[in-house]
């Protein structure tokens, strides 16, 4: 599967029944890599991030023919895979506590999944960002990672463009203070 | 920032490995999707099949019992009522006066 196609193309062979199939491996060759890293940003684990890739491949599968286009095809699938990231991570939290509760036992993964020394920077980098409130985190991740504009990322989280500057601006502040801070330990 | 900090994650899975991953989930996603299609296909025609027996059979219960009903109002007519309520040598008078009483052209 080397040809890539546009959007649209996906789009229109995902209505079709006979060639939906075949739109629905354009889409996960084009997207799959991308979205498993958006994914596992948010989830850390490996096994969670193959779970809720395969979860949110299946919405994509089922729920194409509700997808408008009002929206980017890129960020009507990012929105899919950050809720269903989201909703596995709510899944790990008792009654009325917070996903941020859960950025503690998240950093502790993060060690055991990783072969790189504790003060590596790339190991420094998704301890400070698991420092963050989730959404913040998840904000900062589009925009730092996959370098997505600030426009795309609001049509994902729902968030004002102002605000998601305003978030960006504090996390780099908080990042470079925790790296500032662990870097030499 | 962006140029001091890495922007790869700390893993060991490479662009191989993910790939794998993304092609696996996919597979399955199909086999999923085409797994709940033949399953919501045999519903359907289950259902199908049930709504027809069931109609039928209510269908036909009602034609039989549109039939008894033909019966008895067929066995109950007001004449055969009156004959049956008549002691039998008045019915044969009664009879024999209609068959008298046709004239012969």
């Amino acid at each position: 599967m080397d040809i890539i196609a546009d959007d649209k193309t996906i789009v229109q062979m995902l209505i079709k029944p006979d060639l939906r199939e075949t739109g629905f491996k354009m889409l996960t060759h084009k997207y799959g890599q991308r979205l498993y890293w958006h994914i596992r940003r948010i989830v850390v684990s490996h096994n969670d991030a193959e779970d809720v890739l395969q979860n949110t491949f299946i919405k994509i599968f089922s729920n194409i023919s509700t997808f408008r286009g009002d929206c980017e095809l890129l960020s009507w699938i990012y929105k899919i895979a950050t809720n269903e990231a989201l909703h596995l991570l709510r899944s790990h939290t008792r009654f009325f506590q917070s996903i941020d509760t859960l950025n503690y036992s998240l950093s502790e993964q993060l060690i055991t999944e990783t072969d790189l020394p504790p003060n590596a920077p790339e190991v420094l980098l998704q301890q400070a960002l698991l420092k963050l409130p989730t959404q913040q985190r998840i904000a900062f991740n589009m925009r730092y990672f996959d370098n997505l504009p600030y426009e795309q990322i609001a049509e994902i989280t729902g968030k004002n463009i102002g605000t998601l500057k305003t978030n960006y601006h504090y996390a780099v502040e908080k990042i470079a203070t925790y790296i500032t801070e662990n870097s030499a330990l | 920032m962006n140029s001091e900090l890495p922007h790869n994650m700390p893993y060991r899975d490479d662009d191989e490995y993910v790939s794998r991953i993304v092609e696996q989930c996919t597979q399955q996603t199909l086999q999923k999707q085409y797994n709940y299609t033949h399953s919501k296909q045999k519903w359907v025609i289950a259902a199908s099949i049930v709504s027809i027996v069931g109609c039928s059979a209510v269908a036909l219960s009602i034609l039989f019992q549109r039939l008894d009903n033909i019966k008895e109002m067929t066995q109950d007519s007001p004449l055969d009522t009156f004959l049956a309520e008549l002691p039998d040598n008045e019915t044969s008078m009664l009879t024999d006066y209609y068959i008298d009483d046709i004239p012969e052209y």
